[in-house]
């Protein structure tokens, strides 16, 4: 626990001003519901999209149907509940796999520099030339519809500014003389990297990619609405979406509960990184360093 | 010598604020600063020395609370203005890093102008460039004209400091603080800019709080000097006295572990234990714990600090006593 | 007899100044310039010198943290400059470094034990039980206890620190430790606890000792020899007791008289080094020394000066001393 007392003061900085605690509760209860879902959800089969009720179709919100039913007579609740487990698989499998491929790629062009690192740093600025909303579309409508197409081409749209993020953290640790320490003690440069520049240069890119999934989940729905993303009958949000988008003028309930969840969610996430990114205002870091009792 | 002193710092004690409580940084301080005199305050780190300093100058950090006392300036108490205006005080104060103090984004030259202009309410562009050049020649810089016009990068260390000490002097202040202005300087750079001192001494009679750790260099520039432990006064006296007839057993084995270089020593004597914890500060003696001629009354009473001899003034039972 | 461990031959160390929009190199920084001494199992040599000097240059050819431009390195006879892999990883058993600031030097995300069984991990293998009990006993030899073990850089103070940061450099049992101004970053009264228990490990396990300092005070305590460089090239090189007896290099006198030592302030007449620090891109012709040197003579500006032996193991390059 003592190597994160930076971490432990930030989070008790944000706990004390109200709308970043709400953001705060926001994000974790998310996680939460996305986590148990499958677990609690009222009508599985309905939510998994497995049943046509002809007789409850168009049903509006009611105490055995809280968020009404849908065109296929689903329960709207059940099945948007189920999509925040989707929205939770999708923002972890991008972020993650965005990281996996960003993170090496930084910190190797910001360790070795030179050669390798040029050419590394200008391929992750071609991919940085493209708009990233438009290549996502791009890469997930020539991969076909479905669920891993989806995080693929998300992931690949997103790694980039992982990369680049790293490679600036990278090239102020590796000037520091602990790095020179470990290489007189004669590690190789990998176990360099990996003991003692990823977590040092690591911090600022981990938060903002755990801020970046509320944003991976507004892709992804964006996405889905328009019809490139995971397919029918997959209770993603935003697919949950453009499902309700016909029959919105007479049952309002099967786009606004996906879209209010969305809003929420991806509001929850953006408020939580305003907070997190104040706290690594440089004037602000002093001010924690100061209540540490670090010297200035 | 006048009889009020230019600055009175009476009393003070500050605290700072942090998680898990506080830090008694500053306890109970006083002192005096005549017109004309430098004043050393030496102390090794945490001792509160650069806290004084900040807190004269009004630069304390925002978890700094001011727990007591009085810093009168010129008959003023600094610490009662609502909005004290450190414009017209004149206390002026130099850092350790130069490079850290100056934008690097703006050109020496209209740093000082700034200074200038806001300072001394200047506005005719000529004036301020005039007494800018000025106040470079006065600190011995080569060439002023294109030092004017460079940016801190294009200087090297030792001219940066003199242009900080330009800065500072360009204000004509009345009192110059210094808080460790050479130690981050090679030694031949650190006794230029102390030569430099000196003369700006004798010929602006400034007055001047010069904080270091370097009992060496409170020597060379300071009048008086005050050893400051743990956020205490222990001793103080004129320099010579000090260094010739030291009272204070931390002030002894402050001397007596300096490495000389005119003996070749068999083994350096050195202060055993470490600096104090200031969350919760000894209650007797705040040197009690590390002291080689410790009693018990030392971990019990905490002596005051009195008048040995002649203008030498200590805080230890070992000095009381003999008084009675 | 002196039983020779490394042997530095000719070095030359240059860094390419680039400009312009291709990176052009326009020139060379010559850090170290034609730079030859040795040093011996067990001995102490310290290199003196100020920012620009190239001392800490020398020290990272030393450890490979930098390949040298020129001249060879010689450890127990085998040149060392071009070597890699698993020649690379024994030599550095046998080399290791503590630099100056332990808070920089340690990483802050690794706890007391992680720091100082890193590097024998590495190298040895050990059992867990095995390296806990090595490590306490590392910890033990430079004077702290178990209870550190699961502290963190943060949590300790400056002479902890840099105690931590010893143990983890002598826990390869190197012959050769660089010390790069091991207790600039620390107070006077700590400085003296750090070099009593580096004299006190030298003693004990015979370490051989490059120490590299501005300060020459702390030198004389510990050093067997001196070598005091300027701009990349040696101007004086002696046994400790010599230097310190008999400066013979104008730059060598000024350096030790700029310490200012709270003792002498009577006693010595200083002679202030004057002007700027030269560029080492285009370091002055001829004496490198000539630009500021009070007893310039013409020679000293058209050619420079040969190394001239004046006693034993006394050099000097300085045409004050060339026999006519």
């Amino acid at each position: 626990m003592k190597r994160f007392r930076e971490q432990r003061v930030i989070l008790s900085l944000i706990a004390k001003k109200p709308i970043s605690l709400v953001s705060l509760i926001i994000v974790v209860s998310f996680i939460i519901i996305g986590v148990s879902a499958p677990l609690i959800v009222p009508y599985p089969e309905d939510a998994w999209g497995l049943t046509y009720n002809v007789e409850k179709r168009f049903l509006p919100p009611s105490i055995q149907h809280i968020f009404g039913t849908d065109a296929l007579g689903r329960d709207v609740f059940s099945r948007v509940l189920l999509g925040s487990s989707f929205s939770l698989i999708i923002a972890v499998g991008v972020i993650g796999l965005a990281l996996i491929i960003g993170v090496p790629v930084g910190v190797v062009a910001g360790y070795y520099g030179g050669r390798i690192g040029m050419i590394l740093m200008r391929i992750t600025d071609m991919f940085l030339a493209f708009p990233p909303l438009l290549l996502a579309i791009v890469l997930a409508a020539t991969l076909g519809r479905g669920l891993l197409n989806l995080i693929v081409a998300l992931a690949i749209s997103w790694w980039p500014w992982y990369s680049r993020l790293v490679y600036v953290q990278t090239n102020t640790v590796k000037n520091m003389p602990y790095i020179d320490s470990a290489k007189i003690a004669g590690l190789p440069s990998f176990k360099i990297m990996t003991k003692h520049v990823i977590p040092n240069a690591l911090t600022p890119t981990f938060v903002q990619a755990a801020l970046d999934m509320g944003s991976a989940i507004l892709e992804a729905a964006g996405l889905s609405f328009i019809g490139v993303g995971v397919k029918p009958p997959t209770p993603e949000w935003g697919l949950l979406v453009s499902e309700g988008w016909q029959s919105i003028n007479y049952a309002w309930w099967i786009a606004f509960f996906p879209g209010l969840a969305i809003l929420v969610t991806v509001v929850g996430f953006n408020l939580l990184a305003d907070a997190l990114r104040e706290s690594a205002d440089p004037r602000i870091r002093r001010t924690i360093l100061m209540r540490l009792g670090v010297k200035q | 010598m006048n009889s009020q002193p230019l600055l009175q710092v009476e009393d003070l004690s500050i605290d700072y604020i942090i998680v898990g409580g506080s830090i008694k940084a500053v306890r109970n301080v006083s002192f005096n600063i005549h017109e004309g005199e430098v004043v050393c305050l030496v102390g090794e780190s945490g001792s509160g020395k650069s806290t004084i300093g900040l807190a004269i100058a009004g630069a304390l950090p925002e978890n700094a609370i001011i727990r007591s006392g009085k810093i009168i300036f010129k008959g003023k108490n600094l610490l009662n203005e609502k909005s004290r205006n450190k414009k017209t005080d004149n206390i002026m104060i130099v850092f350790q890093d130069p490079a850290a103090t100056l934008n690097p984004l703006f050109t020496v030259g209209e740093v000082i102008s700034d200074v200038i202009r806001s300072h001394l309410q200047i506005r005719d562009k000529g004036k301020i460039r005039e007494k800018a050049l000025e106040a470079f020649r006065m600190v011995e810089l080569p060439d002023p004209e294109r030092i004017f016009n460079s940016y801190p990068h294009e200087l090297s260390g030792g001219m940066l400091q003199r242009v900080v000490i330009a800065i500072s002097l360009s204000t004509n202040p009345k009192m110059l603080i210094a808080d460790e202005p050479t130690t981050m300087l090679d030694v031949t750079l650190q006794a230029q800019i102390l030569d430099l001192l000196l003369n700006l001494k004798k010929k602006l009679r400034l007055s001047m709080l010069f904080i270091t750790h370097n009992l060496g260099v409170a020597r060379e520039v300071g009048d008086r000097i005050i050893v400051i432990y743990g956020g205490e006064i222990i001793e103080e006296a004129g320099s010579s006295d000090l260094i010739n007839d030291p009272l204070h057993p931390y002030t002894k084995g402050l001397l007596e572990c300096i490495p000389r270089t005119h003996i070749r020593h068999s083994r350096l004597k050195h202060i055993p234990g470490a600096v104090p914890d200031l969350k919760n500060p000894l209650k007797g003696c705040i040197f009690s714990d590390r002291c080689s001629e410790v009693m018990d009354v030392c971990r019990v009473v905490k002596p005051l600090l009195k008048e040995y001899s002649r203008n030498h003034k200590v805080a230890c039972h070992l000095y009381l006593e003999g008084k009675e | 007899m002196k039983i020779e461990l490394m042997r530095i031959k000719d070095l030359k160390k240059y860094f390419p100044v680039k400009a312009g929009l291709f990176g052009k190199i326009v020139g060379y920084v010559k850090a170290v310039d034609d730079v030859t001494f040795n040093i011996g199992l067990g001995e102490v040599v310290s290199l003196v010198g100020e920012s620009g000097s190239g001392k800490t240059t020398i020290a990272k050819c030393l450890l490979l943290l930098e390949r040298p431009t020129y001249g060879q390195i010689l450890f127990n006879g085998y040149d060392i400059t071009q070597i890699r892999g698993k020649k690379l990883k024994d030599y550095r058993r046998n080399v290791q470094a503590v630099f100056q600031n332990p808070f920089l030097s340690l990483d802050p995300r690794m706890n007391v034990y992680e720091i100082v069984s890193e590097p024998v991990k590495y190298h040895v293998k050990l059992s867990k039980i095995e390296l806990y009990e090595y490590v306490s006993k590392l910890l033990e030899m430079v004077g702290l206890d178990k209870s550190f073990l699961d502290k963190f850089p943060h949590e300790l103070s400056g002479g902890q620190a840099q105690r931590v940061a010893i143990a983890r450099a002598i826990s390869l049992n190197p012959k050769l430790v660089v010390l790069d101004e091991p207790t600039s970053a620390l107070d006077v009264s700590i400085q003296a606890q750090i070099l009593n228990l580096l004299a006190e490990l030298r003693g004990k396990m015979n370490f051989s000792y490059l120490l590299i300092t501005h300060d020459l005070s702390i030198v004389r305590y510990i050093s067997d020899r001196v070598l005091v460089i300027y701009l990349g090239k040696i101007m004086e090189e002696g046994p400790s007791e010599g230097i310190f007896n008999e400066p013979l290099h104008p730059y060598t006198q000024i350096l030790l008289s700029s310490i200012p030592d709270p003792f002498t302030k009577e006693i010595r007449e200083k002679t202030i080094l004057r002007g700027e620090p030269p560029s080492p891109v285009n370091p002055p012709r001829a004496c490198r020394f000539h630009t500021r040197c009070p007893y310039v003579m013409d020679i000293c500006r058209e050619e420079e000066p040969s190394e001239i032996y004046y006693s034993g193991e006394h050099r000097v390059f300085c045409w004050l001393y060339a026999k006519k």
